[in-house]
């Protein structure tokens, strides 16, 4: 078996950690729950009841989720997650994304989008750069024209367009 | 039967209008898009559009939003075929027979009898719709919230019992979903709960912005975890001829096409949605068919017996959305939350109230699945020339429409924030094999299903018993009850027999 293709992650480890995340968020629900009156009132159930049951179901059924894959674990079945490589693609998909976000937030939609094309297309898939220019600076073009002239609902602006005084 | 014909025709009168028709152009077209592109399902593509038509008459929105599902589903029985993607869960069962008949170089004829058989289900489900709605209405006047909260438990119960996997990950599902649903203003005291102090989440967590992570970013990210270039190519020139040629051979089918419309039909109508039809469908034409024993190699009948229930049950899926408020699918579920932001609300008073908005819908169904079944034919080589293009380029301009969507639908920021949350959740979530459909179910009824619980519990002094008070109600009861019990059933017959 070659470096790229070694098994990186388990698919039991990802099948505990992710119900130890909804055993977590069925907690939290509880927890807010228990903020109000989770029992009955002068109109029936009170505020929490409803939300706290929901937190009790998660949680229960978490825990039989995260004990499944710990008993089963002890098999032949060691089934892979993710391999070396596919974890590079999902890194190298999900960074620019988060990265996107927070530019989007700070600098606007508009720039942002440019930004993340000129990375995605120019320097990590290379492809050649006139189509990389065409992409990225055609496809906010046509954002901003198709959202503020014809649909009418304005995308989230930066500094960028503050100065050039578009609104 | 008959009393509803005048309603149709005026219906009829207002789906053919030259807008709205222009509008289902649009949607089959831009519904095949999304049905074609990974990471753009049907329910995601409805969320992405919805928020341009807040501002639209309802029917013309409604018109604009059923095309592209009708659409979607049609794309995704396209790239099912030619590239073994499922572009829709429910065409899943596509690709058993589909793609084996493309392989062996009868995609034309895999193509045409998968779009034929696909108008055949539409028009049979949107036929079954007009029949059936006045009695559907009569039957929905007699819903109070007893009646409705053991409905909605049905809907969750038969996602558990049917809904394929591991019933306890369909049990987290549905509470991820409830639990979401109960952010922000609970209706009944006015108190704010679980904000836990951010008054960002004071307002709840959209299902919008929720199905464009889940299903989109979610997606996407499981594409790209393989690298580009697994597309087989196959040969996608459509010639007239050969068209013309599957299209005569097709109605040899006809016990096959009445069969799976009639189980899509029930599925759609029954909480079951289009995925489970499909696999149901499949699975008895395996049985009972005399071709059963061919199915999986290349056979006409089994992607006829896949195909037809997928659309009828989608098309059916109305009536019960219409009726009764319930969606039988994500993309209905979707559909009903934009029908409250419209200012309608779904149930027998709707038919009353709105006949232009109900009949116009139900004569569209009619209309565009024409239109789709003429539209389709004609741009499979170009949705394939789509499919063709870099994913390293397609796949940045689809995060860019899903970032761009959750920020038109309440221009917040914290949406953007929220999508990327949700796209993680989706794509670990689908990775696992945790269902996402009863998620987004469970967050589209969650507060109506404990308004209907505290209302019936009011009417009750707090006996459980009220779900038992009459026969409608505790005949559903029971069947909820017996839903969430079956796998239990299945696990301890399955010890036995061990």
């Amino acid at each position: 078996m070659d470096q790229e293709s070694s098994p990186f992650i388990s698919r039991s480890a990802v099948e505990i950690a992710f119900a130890l995340f909804t055993l977590a968020f069925g907690a939290a629900i509880i927890g807010g729950a228990l903020e109000f009156k989770i029992g009955w009132g002068d109109i029936g159930p009170e505020a929490g009841y409803f939300p706290f049951r929901v937190g009790i179901l998660i949680v229960l059924a978490s825990l039989v989720n995260l004990v499944q894959p710990i008993l089963r674990r002890r098999g032949p079945a060691a089934e892979v997650f993710l391999t070396r490589e596919q974890g590079r693609h999902v890194v190298a998909f999900a960074v620019p994304v988060i990265a996107l976000v927070g530019l989007a937030v700070g600098l606007g939609i508009y720039v942002a989008t440019a930004l993340y094309l000129l990375f995605t297309v120019g320097f990590v898939a290379r492809h050649r750069s006139w189509l990389t220019i065409l992409v990225s600076l055609g496809a906010p073009v046509v954002l901003f024209l198709l959202f503020e002239y014809v649909f009418l609902t304005p995308l989230l602006k930066g500094p960028l367009e503050n100065w050039l005084g578009v609104y | 039967m008959f009393e509803n014909l005048p309603l149709l025709i005026n219906g009829f009168a207002l789906a053919v209008s030259p807008y709205n028709i222009l509008l289902m152009i649009v949607g089959v077209f831009l519904g095949i898009l999304v049905g074609v592109l990974p990471g753009l399902g049907a329910p995601n593509g409805v969320t992405l559009l919805m928020p341009l038509t807040f501002g639209m008459n309802p029917v013309s929105a409604i018109i604009l939003l059923t095309s592209m599902y009708w659409g979607a589903l049609y794309g995704g029985s396209t790239t099912s075929i030619l590239f073994n993607i499922p572009g829709e869960p429910s065409s899943v069962a596509t690709t058993f027979d589909g793609h084996p008949m493309a392989k062996a170089g009868r995609a034309t004829e895999a193509l045409t009898t998968a779009f034929l058989s696909s108008g055949f289900g539409a028009l049979f489900g949107v036929a079954t719709v007009t029949v059936l709605s006045s009695w559907a209405t009569r039957f929905a006047l007699k819903f109070s919230p007893v009646e409705y909260f053991t409905v909605f438990m049905l809907a969750f119960g038969s996602f558990v019992a049917f809904g394929g996997g591991s019933p306890i990950k369909t049990v987290v599902s549905i509470g991820l979903g409830l639990a979401w649903a109960s952010i922000g203003m609970d209706t009944v005291s006015g108190s704010m709960r679980l904000t836990y102090g951010i008054p960002e989440l004071s307002r709840g967590i959209s299902l919008l912005v929720a199905v464009i992570g889940l299903y989109g970013i979610g997606e996407l990210c499981q594409t790209m975890q393989e690298p580009a270039g697994t597309v087989e190519p196959v040969a996608t020139k459509l010639s007239p001829r050969e068209v013309l040629r599957a299209a005569l051979i097709w109605p040899r089918y006809w016990i096959a096409l009445l069969r799976s419309a009639l189980i899509g039909v029930w599925m759609g109508i029954t909480p079951g949605g289009p995925t489970a039809a499909t696999f149901m469908s499949y699975g008895i034409g395996r049985r009972f068919s005399k071709a059963g024993a061919r199915f999986g190699t290349g056979e006409p009948e089994g992607l006829v017996s896949s195909e037809v229930s997928d659309q009828a049950a989608g098309c059916a899926a109305m009536l019960p959305m219409l009726a009764l408020g319930i969606p039988s699918s994500a993309t209905a579920a979707v559909l009903l939350g934009g029908l409250m932001i419209w200012g309608l609300t779904p149930g027998p008073a709707l038919f009353a109230e709105r006949p232009d908005f109900v009949w116009g819908l139900i004569a569209s169904m009619y209309v565009s699945n024409v239109v789709c079944v003429i539209m389709v034919l004609t741009t499979v080589p170009l949705f394939a020339a789509v499919l063709r293009a870099p994913f390293t380029i397609t796949g940045p301009l689809i995060v860019i429409v899903c970032l761009v969507g959750a920020w038109t639908v309440g221009s917040a920021t914290i949406d953007l924030w929220m999508v990327l949350a949700f796209g993680a959740i989706g794509y670990f979530m689908s990775r696992l094999q945790y269902p996402i459909a009863p998620l987004v179910l469970a967050m589209v009824l969650g507060d109506r299903a404990e308004d209907a619980f505290r209302q019936s519990m009011i009417l009750s002094r707090g006996s459980l018993l009220v779900f038992w008070s009459n026969p409608l109600a505790g005949t559903v009861a029971t069947l909820a009850l017996l839903c969430f019990a079956f796998p239990a059933f299945t696990a301890v017959r399955r010890a036995f027999h061990r």
